[in-house]
């Protein structure tokens, strides 16, 4: 047996959701059901944070799964599946990015009004499980500015420091998921980072 | 190092990923320059500020949207596969051509109705010309086995000329065409034929078991184009002063056929009669009539008067000499005395004359029709004459 798929065995051994995995392939698709809920919200955040709008990711973040669901037993395991799973959803996101750029371009996500659609349906509410209300009111400012500053990022900036500094990712992890080079993912971190710094001067202080 | 390059590092030194000499680099810089401390912390707080942002999460109903998803996706998947199952298959550029000229040939010969040749009348005008496909000789020698015949002795059927299989018949007549198709664009030169109505020669038809179905358009069905081509010509009710013409010719010079056949055709067709035709108005004396020089002689002769059918029949043989035509032999029934057939020979040119001649008697219909205007050999005409009641 070669080294690789030694390393590969031991990818799918050393991850956490291989016999979730292997009991897919087998035929049990509670499996899947039970991988969706371990990452349903990570990979929602994602959404939200990459596209700033809350229907927008919900949909994004849905069809992510299909394309997990579809596409699992082609997972091989040279990666570990949460590498995988960003991956997918990564490329997703630019996809989605990139065809409704226009669209939401200016587009700010409602914390406090819902937007009433025209079937009757509304936008969902963000639950805010914080104190008072002027608490509240300024914490939602304070994420829809931040949210803005994030939206004004170029897609392949922004996904690399949502994936840092929100999803918490190891530079490794993103070099796997983005595909770029070490030294790529640290420039992109770095002008990402100051960009914030420049649009959220004032707001956030250190 | 300067504060630039510095700055640069904050990002990397905030995330622990330098190495341990620059780590020391920066870390003492920042010690030192205020500006770059200033810097290292509002980054820091952007990093912080980032990872504490609050988690979105997916509603609660996420997993079960997510199954109708997948569900409806499975079949939506299923329809576009079945679909594009023909453009999976190749085909090859030649197998589609050739595919493509069969159905395209299906079509033109089996779908599309047979193409009507442009010199030919347009549908709401009868036919009147017949294009027969036999050469000169098979014309000569059909004319040899003709011979005077009468309807007692010899039924059509077996008469050697064999009854037409399908005749044409409308019930509009529409004026003879003047040359070729000058006749769409303006009104014949001479007068029309007086309208007749057709099923008297349906029932003339009938009589001598000539099929004559009727077609939208006025053309035939089919045709038999190997025998001579069919007339039937229902003479209308004339005046005896249109009854012959000013232009009368000699009425032998009409005869070209054998001696015997002359003068036995002469003997039974060229019986004058003393009497008029009892209610016909056009009965009239030979004198006030002249048909010919050496009838007039005849007729001086024997003081005899014409018939009303005989000045007809006359009158339709100076049709037939004046476009050019020859008698060939004629028929006449014992019993009433009538004329009843006339075999005529006459060049295709002629022949359109001759249908406008006739014409100007009564009406005509042929059986082919077609045009034979360019057919120059002598071409053979049955006439079947029907006198009016």
């Amino acid at each position: 047996m070669s080294s690789a798929e030694d390393q590969n065995r031991a990818h799918i051994e050393e991850d956490p959701d291989a016999d979730l995995i292997s009991a897919f392939n087998s035929g049990n698709t509670h499996a899947f059901d039970q991988l969706v809920l371990r990452y349903k919200d990570r990979i929602f955040n994602l959404c939200y944070r990459s596209l700033g709008d809350y229907q927008e990711a919900y949909d994004t973040a849905q069809e992510i799964f299909i394309k997990v669901y579809k596409n699992l037993q082609s997972f091989r395991g040279e990666a570990s599946f949460l590498t995988w799973l960003y991956t997918i959803a990564g490329n997703t996101c630019k996809n989605r990015l990139k065809s409704l750029e226009y669209r939401y371009r200016n587009k700010k996500v409602s914390l406090h009004n819902p937007y009433n659609h025209e079937d009757g349906s509304k936008d969902r509410e963000i639950e805010d499980e914080s104190g008072s209300p002027l608490v509240v009111l300024e914490k939602k400012e304070m994420m829809k500015i931040i949210q803005g500053a994030i939206d004004s990022l170029p897609a392949e900036q922004k996904l690399v420091v949502i994936l840092r500094d929100i999803e918490g990712l190891s530079y490794e992890e993103i070099i796997n998921i983005t595909g770029h080079r070490s030294g790529t993912v640290k420039s992109k971190l770095a002008r990402a980072r100051l960009v914030l710094r420049e649009k959220l001067r004032g707001i956030i202080k250190g | 190092m300067n504060c630039s390059r510095i700055n640069e590092l904050l990002s990397e030194y905030i995330d622990g990923q330098l190495d341990k000499e620059q780590e020391a680099l920066v870390k003492d810089h920042l010690l030192l320059c205020g500006d770059c401390r200033d810097e290292f912390e509002s980054i820091k707080a952007i990093v912080r500020e980032m990872g504490s942002l609050d988690t979105i999460k997916a509603p609660d109903d996420f997993l079960v949207s997510l199954h109708g998803r997948i569900k409806s996706d499975s079949w939506f998947q299923r329809i576009k596969d079945f679909l594009y199952i023909p453009a999976r298959i190749r085909i090859p550029v030649e197998l589609a051509t050739l595919a493509t000229a069969v159905v395209v040939g299906f079509f033109i010969f089996h779908i599309v109705p047979p193409m009507i040749p442009s010199n030919k009348a347009p549908s709401n005008m009868t036919p009147l010309n017949t294009v027969p496909s036999k050469s000169p000789d098979d014309l000569k020698d059909k004319k040899t086995e003709l011979e005077i015949r009468s309807s007692e002795k010899v039924p059509v059927s077996g008469s050697g000329i064999k009854p037409p299989e399908q005749v044409v018949v409308t019930d509009k007549i529409m004026p003879p065409p003047q040359k070729k198709q000058e006749h769409y664009d303006r009104e014949p030169l001479s007068s029309p034929p007086s309208v007749l109505p057709a099923t008297q020669i349906l029932k003339a038809a009938e009589a001598e078991h000539i099929s004559m179905p009727v077609k939208a358009g006025g053309f035939p069905v089919s045709a038999n184009i190997n025998e001579p081509l069919q007339m039937v010509l229902l003479l209308k009710p004339v005046f005896k002063k249109e009854l012959v013409s000013e232009e009368s010719k000699d009425i032998k010079g009409l005869y070209q056929g054998k001696p015997e056949e002359k003068e036995a055709d002469k003997a039974a067709s060229v019986r004058f009669k003393t009497q008029a035709m009892p209610g016909v108005v056009g009965s009239m004396s030979r004198a006030e009539t002249p048909v010919g020089e050496k009838l007039k002689k005849s007729l001086d002769e024997e003081k005899k008067t014409f018939s009303y059918q005989e000045g007809l029949l006359f009158n339709i043989m100076e049709h037939i000499k004046s476009a050019g035509g020859s008698i060939l032999k004629t028929d006449i029934n014992n019993e009433t005395g009538q004329p009843e057939y006339l075999l005529i020979e006459i060049s295709g040119q002629d022949y359109q004359k001759l249908v406008e001649k006739l014409g100007e008697s009564g009406k005509i219909q042929t059986k082919p029709a077609g045009d034979v205007s360019q057919f120059k050999e002598p071409i053979h005409v049955r006439i079947k004459i029907i006198l009016p009641n």
